[in-house]
Parts: structure tokens; sequence; C-alpha cells
């Protein structure tokens, strides 16, 4: 299981987060395009992904769509830095699993990953081991 | 007017009625496949969806009635019209009995036999929509409940019911039964229904993270729109929020959400303002939210102002005449994007194991085990070695019971018929009987 970090724009939070990804010992890939994260999507077993809000090409909403489609039991996490009320009821239409904002501070995204992961773990180990719920 | 997707079978040895009725029939948009004996209808029944099959009763080999009794265990889900000459319309009245939709009198004008068609497909449509199912379109694609048990009927009902108020509705349920199809349904027939639907799972995020998504966040002197989070309560202003798992919300957060349902307004974390919200609250949980209240874990204020309109969901395991049903739409649903041969049948020996199984993980552990099959499977059958092994192993416990000749030798053709597909000449040459004798015990043990 790994998680999938996508942006396309360089900004100091992405590093961080995949500095605290390293840190953490939690295997992730990083892609900056859509085809990219789509590739990774089908051919790996991605149980969460972060992205920016900003992606090239198609509009949040519509890659979201995407990603469940390919993963349905995918845990999207979407970070942004510049937030709007249509902005943010497009995506939570999506049910993501977590939305946030810059504001919040980059320690919210982290618990956020963090349980998204957790939570993917035992998922997993569940249907390892046939616990039913 | 035809259904776009409608499907006859026609089945009569008399070529110029057979060739008249597959014009006249396709004339009117319908798409139909004919045959003049029942074994090639067999052949098109396993290798085709039928909607309709219009077959006469006398036939070589085997007539209206047994052939009936064969369709019904190929293709379940078909409608027969009987055609019948004045001599047998006390047989034709016997098939009605054993479930054909009607019968025509030979002869018979091309509108009788139009009409006939007509009133099925209508039949079939009100069926779809009503009796088996809540149908109902939920951002833009259509979405079934299924279950024709009375529980079932019932929660449909209520549904209809409790969707015009703005009452709050705690749906309870086991993992699986479909709390969260059931509230979308409520939104769907709900005057809400063009505004927003949010769901949030309780026991996803931790008490701070879920505060944050729920009420929404602004920090210190942060307060321009780009940095004021909005949180989904806000959002879902007019219409429907939806709380999974409500158990799992820590006595903190319970406070919040119960003056946002009393006093109809919310304050972002880090805020002071109050935000005014029109939401119509639905819960859910598969916790005896009653125990929880006497274990101090849950508000008794909040339980009351949640259970207004009380649903509880069954366990599937409670409505077992619900589950052919649900295979079958599972399987329907499957077909469209199963690249193989449609799954046509449930072997006997399947659909044992499916009906004998208690499904702990409910409706969402039968589509599971569908899908695998549907995967699994090359064929156009699921046959027990397609499920997952804990099922069948309890299915050959069972098989391990001392059982009687008479059934023994009907378990054995059954699986005989299983492995051949149907195929009745290789059967019949397998189990070293001819075919004659092979149709009879079909018959006798309802094959």
């Amino acid at each position: 299981m790994k998680c999938l970090i996508y942006n396309n724009q360089n900004k100091p939070k992405w590093d961080a987060i995949q500095k605290v990804l390293f840190s953490k010992k939690i295997p992730f890939e990083h892609v900056d395009t859509l085809a990219a994260a789509v590739k990774c999507i089908q051919e790996q077993e991605i149980s969460v992904i972060v992205l920016d809000s900003q992606i090239e090409n198609m509009r949040i909403e519509e890659a979201i769509r995407v990603f469940k489609c390919l993963a349905p039991k995918l845990r999207i996490l979407v970070s942004t830095d510049r937030n709007s009320k249509s902005l943010e009821t497009r995506i939570r239409k999506e049910q993501v699993f977590f939305y946030h904002i810059d504001m919040s501070g980059l320690q919210e995204l982290e618990l956020a990953i963090m349980t998204a992961w957790t939570r993917g773990m035992n998922e997993n180990q569940q249907l390892l081991y046939g616990t039913q719920e | 007017m035809a259904e776009s997707t409608t499907k006859i079978l026609l089945i009569d040895d008399d070529y110029v009625l057979r060739k008249g009725c597959e014009n006249l029939l396709s004339d009117q948009g319908y798409e139909v496949l004919s045959c003049r004996n029942p074994e090639e209808g067999m052949r098109l029944l396993r290798e085709n969806d039928f909607d309709i099959a219009v077959t006469d009763y006398h036939m070589p080999v085997m007539n209206g009635i047994e052939f009936m009794r064969v369709l019904q265990r190929l293709s379940p889900q078909t409608d027969v019209i009987m055609i019948t000459a004045y001599a047998t319309i006390e047989m034709a009245v016997e098939a009605m009995r054993l479930g054909a939709f009607d019968y025509l009198q030979k002869p018979f004008q091309p509108e009788q036999l139009l009409e006939t068609v007509n009133r099925v497909v209508q039949k079939r449509q009100v069926r779809k929509t009503g009796d088996h199912e809540l149908k109902f379109d939920f951002d833009g694609k259509t979405m079934r409940i299924i279950g024709k048990s009375k529980v079932m009927q019932q929660i449909f009902q209520i549904s209809h019911k409790v969707a015009p108020t703005n009452s709050t509705v705690l749906i309870t349920g086991e993992s699986g039964t479909g709390k969260e199809m059931i509230a979308r349904a409520i939104h769907a027939f709900s005057h809400r229904k063009d505004k927003a639907f949010f769901a949030m799972d309780c026991g996803s995020l931790v008490e701070t993270l879920f505060e944050s998504e729920l009420f929404g966040h602004v920090k210190g002197s942060f307060t321009g729109a780009s940095e004021t989070k909005h949180g989904a309560l806000e959002l879902a202003d007019k219409g429907t929020f939806f709380f999974d798992e409500i158990g799992n919300i820590s006595l903190n957060v319970q406070a919040k959400i119960l003056r946002a349902i009393q006093e109809k307004e919310i304050r972002r974390v880090g805020g002071t303002d109050t935000i005014r919200i029109d939401v119509r609250v639905i819960a859910a949980t598969n916790q005896n939210l009653e125990k929880t209240i006497e274990k101090g874990q849950f508000r008794e204020d909040l339980y009351y102002r949640l259970s207004v309109i009380p649903i509880h969901l069954p366990a599937l395991r409670e409505r077992p005449e619900d589950i052919p049903l649900l295979i079958d739409h599972f399987i329907s649903r499957y077909n469209q994007k199963r690249q193989k041969k449609p799954i046509k049948h449930v072997s006997e020996a399947a659909m044992n194991a499916l009906l004998n199984y208690s499904w702990p993980g409910n409706v969402r552990e039968l589509q599971n085990v569908i899908e695998r099959a549907a995967v699994i499977e090359e064929g156009a059958s699921i046959t027990i070695k397609d499920l997952p092994g804990h099922m069948v192993q309890k299915d050959e416990k069972l098989s391990d019971e001392m059982i009687s000749m008479a059934e023994m030798e009907k378990l054995h053709i059954a699986n005989v018929l299983d492995s051949t597909n149907r195929n009745i000449s290789q059967s019949a040459k397998i189990l070293k009987i001819d075919r004659k004798t092979l149709y009879d015990k079909i018959r006798k043990y309802n094959l």
C-alpha cells in the first residue's frame, strides 16, 4: 500500500508533506500530472491520495470522480491555499475524506493523512485476515 | 410503443404464424428471436436475456406446461404468453396458474398479440419501479434499493412518507444493510433534492479534524474569504446532512451537533459569529444507542432529537426472500460491465449456499460475493466453485447429511445439469439415460 501525492505546483507545503511521510516510513509516490496519477492508481495499491485543489487540464471534482471510479475505497484529501465557498462545496459534494486549507496549518493535514493511512492499513488487515465488520 | 430493450422469444412450429408474429413485433421495435421447438428455445434462453417468451402450447418433446417449468428455472425473469388452440384452454389456464402472464387463443388477430405484449411490457415497467424496489434519482444516477419482503416494503413506504417533512431520521441497522442508501432516497424524494446531500462518517476522523470538517474553521485575524473553511454543515444549507455512525462522536461534539439541530445555527472552530443553517439531519448507526446512553457515551437529549423518525433496516439473514432478487440485481449490474459472456444462471447448489449463508456483512457482502463470482466465472453460470471458501464449506457440511435416494438423484442430476450448462443431450449422455427420461426427471424434481 502506498500514499500518492499529486501536485503540479512547487509549493513548500508539498516538500514538507513528503518529508513527513518519509519520516513516518509511509511509502509514497509523487506525481505532477493527472495521467501519472491515474497510471499510479491503476497499477499500484494506493490507499490515500493527497492532491492540490489546482490541477491541470481538469476540474478538481472531475478528477476526484475519476479517481473514485478507479479505486472506490481510495481516501482522498484535498488541500488548497485559497478557499472559496463554491470550491469547497464542489469538493465536499464528492465526499472527500478531508478538505484542508493552508490557513489551518500543515499539522492538520499531516494528522488527516496519518488518520487516512492508518484506516487504510486496518481495512487491508481485515481483508487479509478475513475479519468481518 | 416498445420499450427499447424489450427482447422477445417466439416459439412455434407453424412457420407462417411464427414469421408473421416475428415481423409484427419487430415492426413495433421489439427485438425478436424465434425458433420452432422448445430445445432451440432453451438454447436461446441460455444465450440471451429475454423479457417475454411467446410460446405455443402444443410442441414436440414437451408441452407448454413442461416448458414453463424449464423456463422458470432457466430464466425466472421472463414473462410467458401461451398460444393455444381451443381444446387446450384448460391447460393454458393451468400455465397461468404456474405463472404465465396470459394466453392467446388461436386464431388470433395481430392486434391481440400486440395488446398482450404491450400489457406485459407495462406490467414489467410497473414491477421494475414499484413492487420490489425503491428507485430514485440521485446526482444524475438512478439508484435502486431492492426488497420484496414485507419489512422492506414498509421501509420503502416510510421513506416516501417522511421525505417531504423536515423531521430528523435515525436509521439503525448492521453494517452493509444500506443505511446511507435509505438516507439518499429520503433526500431524493424531498423538496431538498436539488440541494446538497453531504455525508460524513463520524468515526473516520479524530475529534479536532472532525469538528473542523463539520463546523468549519477560522483562525485569529485571518478572516478573509480565502482563509475561511466553511465546513460541511454550512455548505449543506437547504439540503440534507447525513451523519453516518453517529454513535462514534465524542460527547463534546455531540453537544455541538445538538445545538446545531435545536438552534439551527453553528459556530466555526476559532470563530465567534453564529451562522444560521437550514439542514435536514439524517443519522445512522449500527450501535444500540440506548445502551451507549446507559454507559454515558451518548447524550440522551441528542438521541431523542435524532430519533424523531426511527427506521430500522433488517439484516439480510432476516429477509432471505430478498436474496434471489438481490442476486439477480447485482448480476444484471455486473453483466453490463462484463466483457465476457453474460451471467445467465445461478446453479442450484450455489443458490442454496447463498441462501443458507448468514451474511454478516449483509447486502454489501452479497454484492462483493456476486462481483467476485462474475469476475472469476468465464461461463454463463455462477456455480459453487465461484463462491468464497467459507460459504462453500458450509454447504458441503450440509451435503454430508444423510439424504434419501430421491434427494440424491435430484442433487446428482442438478450437478450434471450445472456442469453441462444445462445441455440436455450432454447431460443425458453423462447420466446414461435418454433425453425423454431426463426431461421427466427435470419435471419431477422441478429442476
